[in-house]
C-alpha cells in the first residue's frame, strides 16, 4: 500500500495565498498606476492578463505534453497525475485567453474573431485539451483512457510551439507587442511583467492543488480495492 | 472504455478540428487579414475590459473553488474508508491482502 499524500498543505496554501496577493497587487498596478494606451484607450488593459494567461496556457500544456510523453514511455502515476493537472489548468488559461482576446479584438480590430494563424491554433490547442480531459473522464477502463489521452496530449506541445512562432512564420493580424517593443512606459512594463509573474504563480499553485487532489483520488481507489479484498476474504471465511 | 462514448468523443473532436481548419482555410488564415472592413463603429472599451476581467477571474476562481471542494470531499471519504479498512484489518487480515496503514 502506498502512503497517503501529505496532509500538510501549508506550502500549497502559501503558494495559493502568494499567487492571489500578487494578482491583487498586479490588478492594482494595472488599474491605478499604469496609464491607458494612447490609441486603444482603457481596453488595452486587457492585454496584461490576456498575455499572462497565454503564457500560463503554453507552459501548462507543454508540461502536460512532456508528462504524457514520459508516461507513455515509462508509466508513472505521479507523472500522469501531474500531466492531468497541467492539462486542466492549461484549459482554464486557454478559455481565459480565448475570451479576453475576442473582447479586445472587438475594440482594436472591429471584429470578435478572425481566422488568423495564432487565433486558430489557440482554438485548436483548447480543443486538444478538452478532448484529452473528456476522453480520460469517459474511460470505463482507466488505463485505456490514460493511454489514448496521453497520445493526444503529446500533440499539445507542437501546437504550442506553432502558436509561438505563428506571427513570424505566417504573418496575420495578431500584434507582436513584446518583440516589437510596443510597451510604451515603465509603469506599463511593470504592470505587464507583474501580471505575468502573478498569473504564473497562481497557475503553478493551482496545478499543485489539483495534483494533490488527483493523488488523493488515486489513493482512495487503492484503498477501495484493499477493502474489497478484505471483505471478499471475510466472506470466504464465513465470518 | 465504452466504444460508443469513445467514438462519439473522437468524432466530435475530429469534426471540431476539421471545421476549424476548414473555416480558417476558407478565410485565408495564412495571410494577413484586411481589417479595414470592420472599423466602422465605436465600441465602448471599458465594458469590454470589465467583461474580460470578470470572465477571466470567474474562470480561475470557479476552478480553484471547485478543486478545493472536491479535494475536501475526497479527504472525508478517504478518512471514512481508512477507518473501515482499519476495522477490517484489526479483526482479520487475509493472506496476500495488503495491511492497512494509518
Amino acid at each position: 500500500m502506498t502512503e497517503t499524500p501529505s496532509k500538510l498543505p501549508l506550502r500549497l496554501l502559501t503558494g495559493l495565498g502568494l499567487g492571489t496577493l500578487l494578482c491583487i497587487a498586479a490588478l492594482g498596478w494595472v488599474f491605478f498606476v499604469a496609464p491607458a494606451d494612447e490609441n486603444l484607450g482603457i481596453v488595452q488593459k486587457i492585454f496584461y492578463f490576456h498575455v499572462g494567461s497565454a503564457f500560463g496556457m503554453l507552459l501548462c500544456l507543454c508540461a502536460a505534453s512532456a508528462s504524457a510523453l514520459i508516461d507513455l514511455m515509462a508509466p508513472n502515476e505521479t507523472i500522469d497525475a501531474a500531466g492531468q493537472a497541467c492539462t486542466e489548468v492549461g484549459m482554464i488559461f486557454a478559455l481565459g485567453v480565448l475570451t479576453s482576446g475576442p473582447l479586445w479584438a472587438r475594440k482594436s480590430w472591429g471584429t470578435w474573431w478572425t481566422w488568423e494563424p495564432r487565433l486558430t491554433l489557440t482554438l485548436l490547442v483548447l480543443l486538444i485539451a478538452i478532448a484529452v480531459l473528456v476522453l480520460r473522464s469517459m474511460a470505463a477502463e482507466a488505463q485505456t483512457g490514460r493511454r489514448i489521452g496521453n497520445a493526444l496530449a503529446v500533440l499539445a506541445a507542437p501546437v504550442a510551439y506553432l502558436i509561438h512562432i505563428a506571427v513570424q512564420k505566417w504573418g496575420g493580424t495578431h500584434p507582436q507587442v513584446i518583440q516589437g517593443g510596443g510597451i510604451q512606459s515603465s509603469d506599463m512594463r511593470i504592470a505587464f511583467w507583474g501580471s505575468v509573474v502573478a498569473l504564473l504563480t497562481l497557475g503553478f499553485s493551482l496545478v499543485a492543488l489539483r495534483l494533490r487532489g488527483i493523488l488523493l483520488e488515486q489513493h482512495m481507489v487503492r484503498l477501495r480495492l484493499d477493502l474489497s479484498a478484505l471483505e471478499l476474504q471475510r466472506a470466504r471465511n464465513g465470518e | 472504455m465504452r466504444l460508443k462514448a469513445l467514438t462519439t468523443s473522437l468524432v466530435t473532436f475530429a469534426t471540431g478540428f476539421i471545421l476549424t481548419a476548414g473555416l480558417a482555410w476558407a478565410d485565408g488564415a495564412t495571410v494577413a487579414q484586411d481589417l479595414s472592413r470592420y472599423k466602422e463603429e465605436s465600441v465602448p472599451g471599458g465594458k469590454l475590459m470589465l467583461i474580460a476581467y470578470m470572465v477571466l477571474w470567474g474562470l480561475v476562481g470557479a476552478y480553484a473553488i471547485r478543486t478545493a471542494l472536491r479535494q475536501s470531499r475526497t479527504e472525508r471519504d478517504l478518512a471514512a474508508l481508512q477507518d473501515r479498512l482499519d476495522h477490517f484489518a484489526g479483526s482479520a487480515t487475509p493472506a496476500g491482502a495488503p495491511k492497512a496503514e494509518k
